[in-house]
């Protein structure tokens, strides 16, 4: 398969992306309280944004160096538009579903029960939603670039 | 409603301008390569400044590259 330089960098961010979160969140326990502190949850989710800045570093110095980069033309700004607009449509579906899950963790604290969820859930959600916005993002692109607009 | 599609015959023109190449058209217009070889396989309908821009490069009239065909 020929790939485009745009869609050789697109397929490392996405793959490094779904690697790095995946592990985060198959580490994390979303609906749980695990006891973990603030600062461990904290230091969970840097390390994973830590690790992800890094890989997307190399990955895309290696590209640039291995192929030549080249500008974005008006075909590349056009799809990236779509990408945005599913990407949009997940990250706004993220926030409706962190709404109620702030209420529920604050009925399990008045319920004297916050042992029994995560209180760290509503952020775990939009976190959740975010990285597969950027996901649907890359996915959306790729699926343009070998289509066509 | 028809679907329609915009048809060109950018192929044909590059060879006969002296076998040009996709980058060395890209180049002229200033767009990827990649761009240059979708429009050629009609997956994508270039903006009419490009359109425009690339029969510039031919030196051609605009609807000697492009063709509206309702039915494709």
């Amino acid at each position: 398969m020929n790939l485009s330089y745009q869609e050789k960098s697109i397929w490392g961010s996405m793959v490094a992306t779904i690697g790095v979160f995946g592990w985060y969140f198959a580490n994390t326990p979303v609906f749980r309280n695990d006891g973990l502190t603030r600062s461990g949850r904290l230091g969970h989710l840097v390390s994973a944004v830590v690790l992800l800045v890094i890989i997307q570093i190399v990955y895309q110095a290696v590209v640039a160096l291995k192929w030549k980069a080249e500008k974005k033309d008006e075909r590349d700004i056009q799809i990236e538009g779509k990408a945005f607009r599913n990407a949009y449509f997940l990250l706004a579906t993220g926030a409706l579903a962190a709404m109620p899950a702030v209420v529920i963790v604050g009925e399990f604290h008045q319920q004297g029960e916050p042992h029994l969820i995560s209180p760290y859930l509503a952020i775990d959600i939009l976190l959740f939603f975010l990285v597969a916005a950027e996901i649907a993002k890359s996915a959306t692109q790729l699926f343009y670039y070998r289509r066509g607009l | 409603m028809a679907k329609g599609h915009i048809l060109n015959n950018i192929r044909t023109l590059r060879f006969h301008a002296s076998e040009m190449t996709q980058q060395e058209l890209a180049a002229k217009v200033g767009v990827t390569r990649q761009t240059i070889i979708a429009i050629e396989q009609n997956k994508y309908s270039p903006s009419l400044e490009v359109a425009f821009r690339i029969a510039h490069v031919f030196g051609v009239p605009f609807d000697q590259v492009f063709r509206y065909d309702p039915y494709a």
